[in-house]
């Protein structure tokens, strides 16, 4: 699942680093460095199937890949100064190359796609498009958009970009900072937004609990799609917007205003249904089973 | 890569609970079933007792072990197993009745048996010996009050939220529990 | 006090909601009163008895087989080695193909509208509208199966465990979802949180088919 990716272009500063291009023989060393120029929207493509993964923003015209692989893989950094590709492989390919640990620093305009298995996945500034299956990921700093994915593990997003898309299947994902153009979803892990900001927002969970605090724009759309979880939102005290609350089993508790929920048509949930403000914002959640709890934050 | 099967029950014997819970959560079905008779009895007289009647109790008790296998990776240690769990088969044993009040809503006249003073079964000797038997006659909102206040150990708006009545409505409910016993066991 | 305690006071007292002044009261009238300390003593027998009700009740029968037979169905069955007769996943749905052109020309589009949505907020959506993206969920589940079958057998173990996992909690929501809808089909509610599972089911289904190429 990926969106489309515009990538500004961006200055920077040449730095004339040691150049590798040749795949490394199997029997070599198991440290690594590699180097080279490139451009300041470079567009870098990576396979590392396990160990960690370090990802570092910089002002620079240039990548530098340090670490150690497993003295049996074979490791690859070769492309063009606009398009490169990095890869940890096994030698075969009945078997698995072992962990790697990289650092990976590139230019702050370039966006990385990084697919990895059970590689844990750290960041600073970076931008692109991230999958794991069973690895944590845990990314900071500014993006301008962000595509992440994990299977089981925790997810933790602590920027600001213009747009975010993040799921993962039992982890916790977590989203702090200010997000404009935000959706998350899991499976049963648990959903905890602090977003300064947003535009446009969608939520969804099967069994896990979503939480989000923080303002919207007003002319905002905020939704919310829950299973069985618990969908909390804590908002300003003055948020404007029209409010369309629905729980088909579940109960509504809300101490953001004083609009009392009303039993649904076959009277086993509850819906709130409001208008406040300019009202040209929406706020939408969709609950199954799970509760929904309005309030201040 | 071939393909592999989660362990079944030729996993080695699993020492204790804690252990057993984290091999769940890697989806082994052995360890689920040192879970299940760890804590079965707990869950079913809760069900039983909540229920009132011992096949919706039976329903119930399955009911609340596949919703703890299907859950159990959202357990992360912050409270005791059996507390989790506990609470677990609350919610899965109140939503069974909202939807059963929904459905019987939709093919009877609109009335609350409690509202209009439900009774206990006709008291007999054996029911004014047999507590358990008393509580399972008890109306369903008073039964759940008194299962979840006396037994269970609930305080009264941890239950009206529960079940999302006001908290004067479960104290009136526990109170009307408590009479009816009287009246079954005296 | 000179009346007999009301029944609610001394329940009222039993669960300790009375102030410190309203027990001293009560509790002197009980020391003077017999036919209310006789009452008293009824309610506290009926507490104490309440307190030593067994805390698990052994059930009739053994249920784990079914439990577990409803967890298995839930469960990845071994494909063997490719021999005839292997089981099939679970997961395995008879659904007939459609051209793979349409469905992903329909699955793009769905996506598209997500993550080029526009400043304004988007018309509501009508159930009949809902109900027709359903339809095309479940095409599209049926055209990702075969490759997403094949790539989960290379995945770690684990992974595959955790993959099952995930789309069993998923299917058994929409399994839930679905009954429901047979009695309230227009349903907008349970149509939107239907509609997000789907979401959720196509895109773990991707990512497995993507994370073990």
């Amino acid at each position: 699942m990926t969106g489309s990716l515009r990538i500004p272009g961006a200055g920077g500063v040449l730095v004339a680093l040691a150049v590798g291009l040749a795949p490394m023989p199997a029997a070599a060393q198991q440290a690594v460095e590699r180097g080279r120029s490139v451009a300041a929207d470079v567009s870098i493509k990576m396979w590392v199937p396990a160990g960690s993964v370090r990802l570092m923003g910089w002002d620079r015209d240039s990548i530098l890949v340090r670490g150690t692989v497993p003295s049996t893989a074979s490791f690859y950094l070769g492309g063009t100064r606009s398009s490169l590709k990095l890869d940890v492989s096994a030698p075969s390919a009945d078997s698995s190359p072992g962990p790697a640990h990289l650092e990976i620093f590139l230019p702050r305009g370039g966006q990385v796609s990084l697919k990895t298995v059970t590689a844990s996945i750290t960041g600073t500034d970076v931008t692109g498009w991230i999958s794991t299956v069973s690895g944590t990921v845990d990314l900071r700093g500014r993006a301008r958009r962000l595509e992440v994915e994990t299977l089981d593990g925790p997810l933790t997003l602590q920027v600001e970009a213009a747009w975010v898309r993040a799921r993962t299947g039992n982890g916790r994902l977590t989203i702090e900072g200010r997000v404009d153009d935000i959706r998350a979803s899991t499976v049963s892990g648990a959903i905890v937004i602090r977003n300064k900001y947003a535009d446009r927002a969608l939520f969804e969970s099967i069994t896990g609990d979503i939480s989000y605090a923080g303002a919207f724009s007003d002319r905002g759309t905020m939704e919310f799609d829950s299973h069985s979880g618990t969908v909390t939102l804590a908002l300003p005290e003055r948020a404007e917007g029209h409010f369309r609350l629905t729980s088909v089993a579940g109960r509504i508790d809300n101490t953001l205003t004083s609009d009392r929920p009303r039993a649904t048509a076959d009277g086993g949930g509850e819906e709130l249904v409001f208008s406040r403000g300019a009202d040209a914002a929406r706020i939408i959640v969709r609950a199954f089973k799970g509760s929904i709890i309005l309030r201040r934050m | 890569m071939s393909a592999h099967v989660p362990p079944t029950t030729d996993s080695p014997a699993v020492p204790d609970l804690p252990e057993a819970v984290r091999r769940v959560q890697r989806g082994d079905v052995a360890a689920f079933e040192v879970v299940y008779r760890a804590n079965v009895d707990r869950v079913y007289a809760l069900c039983l007792r909540m229920c009132g009647d011992s096949e919706a109790a039976r329903e119930r008790t399955q009911d609340v072990f596949i919703r703890c296998w299907e859950r159990i990776g959202s357990f992360r240690g912050e409270s005791a197993f059996s507390t989790w769990l506990h609470r677990v088969a609350v919610n899965v044993v109140l939503e069974a009745s909202r939807s059963t009040k929904r459905r019987l809503a939709r093919v009877e006249p609109t009335a609350d048996v409690d509202a209009i003073g439900g009774r206990m079964r006709e008291s007999s000797p054996e029911l004014r010996m047999d507590f358990e038997a008393a509580v399972r006659g008890l109306p369903p909102g008073a039964r759940r009050a008194y299962v979840l206040h006396e037994i269970e150990g609930y305080k009264h708006h941890e239950i009206a939220r529960l079940t999302g009545t006001a908290a004067g409505t479960v104290r009136a409910q526990l109170h009307r529990a408590r009479r009816l016993l009287m009246e079954a066991l005296s | 006090m000179t009346d007999h305690i009301s029944e609610d006071r001394l329940q009222d007292l039993l669960d300790e909601r009375l102030s410190a002044a309203e027990r001293h009261t009560i509790e002197e009238h009980l020391s003077a009163c017999g036919a209310c300390a006789d009452r008293w003593a009824a309610w506290v027998e009926l507490r104490d008895r309440a307190s030593r009700a067994p805390r698990g009740i052994t059930p009739p029968a053994d249920w784990w087989p079914e439990i577990r037979a409803a967890i298995e169905q839930r469960k990845i069955v071994p494909m063997g080695g490719g021999g005839a007769g292997s089981p099939r996943p679970w997961w395995t749905r008879p659904i007939p193909a459609i051209a793979a052109a349409a469905v992903l020309i329909v699955l793009t589009a769905a996506l598209t509208t997500w993550l080029t949505r526009q400043s304004s907020p988007p018309a509501p959506v009508t159930a009949g509208a809902m109900a027709i993206q359903v339809t095309e969920y479940e095409r599209t589940v049926g055209t990702l199966l075969g490759q997403f079958e094949a790539q989960w057998r290379r995945l770690p173990p684990a992974a595959q465990v955790e993959v099952a996992r995930n789309l069993m909690v998923v299917d058994s929501a929409i399994r839930e979802i679905r009954t429901v809808l047979q009695e309230e089909p227009g349903n907008e509610t349970l149509l939107g949180v239907l509609l997000a599972s789907y979401r959720q089911k196509v895109a773990l289904m991707e990512h497995v088919t993507q994370a073990a190429s």
